[in-house]
């Protein structure tokens, strides 16, 4: 009967997918979903504004993989983190919508450059406290060197590096935030986490999909 | 032995020590002489159940399990691992199918000034102003693709979305094919399912915009409230464009970015 264990054992675990293999993985998949929000003191009609009212902005965080997409009536775009086996970043900003899709790949020099008003912000934690999500959150006070504020509430129960590798704005807060909004001119556009979820990310979420150009020709995928 | 009736039990009761000399002779033949005991091999005898529970007793020791036993827990592990590989195996087929959905890839756009097909879903008839789904692909959708284009459905109609642009789909509508949550009286925003992990809203302001900007005369033609309408929110497609299709340096994901973009 032993014997007929082991030979069952041998032809059924090789049919164990890959996928649910790399479900081990799972433990670490995060997927965080905002929505936004533009308002003003004033009220009333935002203009351009509304075209992304409503939208809804997406972090996708696995192990060393990551996504942040934003989904608008106007626009649908993401940005993809990848990690080689050299732990090597590589990211790539993707628009899905519309007639002129381009892909536009970067290394992880190109995407500092690409962020590069956020050297040298400054980030106040404070001790305000709100809950959300179940979460209690502790606010922070992200300030650019021109002075521009950005504020910003987190949880230090969950942590996501890739989080504040996607948002750079967010690479001085000990934790993961849960809102955050930018006011201009008495105009807010405020993100609130709406989801927060556990479950296996599918690794396509993670690939870079193919345009119909790039943004860069030099960089060009097809 | 064992088959054989027991013929000689009723003598256990007379019991008779042989001489010591049988002693000495067995034991000098076992030793010194080829004695051929193979064939008692054959001979099986059960010990008496008592002799057993004695030894148990005494020792304080009973035996973990049988050999039925394990035959049975080796029977249930084999079922159990059959059982997981089915389970794995269905779940593993499911996935590869959501996959094959999900590898489905935005289509080209609809001819310049062909009116989207909307399923005959016409203000004139309908008057469902409710979820709308949308496929917006790279590696996440979850609707169907009709013909080669991302469709989306609003009660469980299909509506081509032409390059996963909700926007441009919504404002290339032509009379009379305009689809009636986009001209209802705008008391609350529209909801708009894209994929399991996202659901957007179109706001009461922008469908206000979009109401005025299907606005018709009596003779079918647009009002002119109508016409100004469409040039301003092609203008703000336009803009967006310009801001973060050409320029590398801005984000819409920023909030820095987006926030000086639409609020200037």
């Amino acid at each position: 009967m032993h014997r007929i264990f082991y030979i069952v054992s041998l032809f059924v675990l090789p049919a164990f997918p890959r996928d649910l293999i790399q479900a081990g993985r799972a433990a670490s998949d995060l997927t965080v979903s905002y929505s936004i929000e533009v308002t003003s003191k004033k009220g009333g009609d935002m203009s351009l504004g509304e075209t992304y009212n409503g939208g809804v902005q997406t972090l996708f965080a696995g192990n060393k993989d990551g996504r942040l997409r934003l989904v608008s009536l106007i626009r649908v775009q993401s940005i993809f983190l990848s990690t080689g086996d050299d732990q090597v970043r590589k990211f790539a900003i993707v628009k899905e919508s519309g007639k002129d899709k381009y892909v536009t790949h970067l290394t992880e020099k190109e995407w500092k450059q690409h962020n590069k008003k956020y050297d040298g912000v400054t980030c106040k934690l404070t001790e305000d406290t709100t809950q959300l999500l179940r979460h209690v959150c502790k606010k922070a006070i992200i300030t650019l060197k021109d002075g521009r504020v950005i504020t910003a509430w987190y949880t230090e129960a969950i942590r996501s590096p890739v989080f504040s590798s996607l948002e750079p704005a967010f690479s001085g807060v000990p934790g993961l935030v849960l809102k955050y909004e930018y006011t201009l001119r008495k105009k807010t556009i405020s993100y609130t986490a709406t989801a927060i979820s556990r479950n296996p990310i599918s690794p396509d979420v993670f690939t870079v999909p193919a345009a119909t150009r790039s943004a860069d020709p030099s960089k060009d995928l097809q | 032995m064992t088959d054989r009736p027991d013929i000689w039990s009723h003598l256990r009761d007379h019991e008779e020590l042989p001489p010591q000399e049988v002693f000495d002779r067995l034991q000098y033949a076992l030793k010194n002489e080829d004695v051929h005991l193979e064939r008692l091999q054959q001979h099986e005898v059960q010990p008496p159940l008592f002799l057993r529970q004695r030894i148990e007793d005494s020792s304080g020791i009973r035996p973990s399990g049988s050999g039925v036993m394990r035959w049975y827990l080796s029977a249930a592990a084999c079922l159990l691992l059959i059982v997981a590989g089915w389970i794995v195996y269905r779940s593993n087929r499911d996935s590869l199918r959501t996959a094959a959905i999900e590898k489905t890839t935005p289509s080209p756009a609809s001819s310049a000034g062909v009116p989207l097909h909307t399923d005959s879903l016409s203000s004139r008839t309908d008057t469902s102003t409710r979820t709308a789904t949308v496929a917006a692909g790279a590696g996440i959708s979850s609707t169907s693709e009709k013909n080669g284009r991302l469709t989306y459905s609003i009660g469980g109609k299909s509506v081509t979305v032409a390059d996963n642009d909700l926007f441009a789909t919504f404002i290339s509508y032509t009379y009379p094919d305009i689809p009636a949550y986009l001209t209802r009286d705008a008391d609350k925003p529209l909801s708009v399912y894209v994929d399991q992990y996202t659901s957007i809203t179109v706001s009461k302001h922008m469908l206000e915009m979009m109401k005025q900007m299907y606005q018709v005369l009596p003779n079918g033609k647009p009002a002119r409230k109508a016409r100004k309408a469409k040039r301003r929110l092609e203008s703000w497609k336009e803009k967006d464009q310009k801001r973060f299709d050409r320029d590398a340096g801005a984000n819409p994901l920023d909030p820095v970015d987006l926030g000086d973009f639409i609020f200037k």
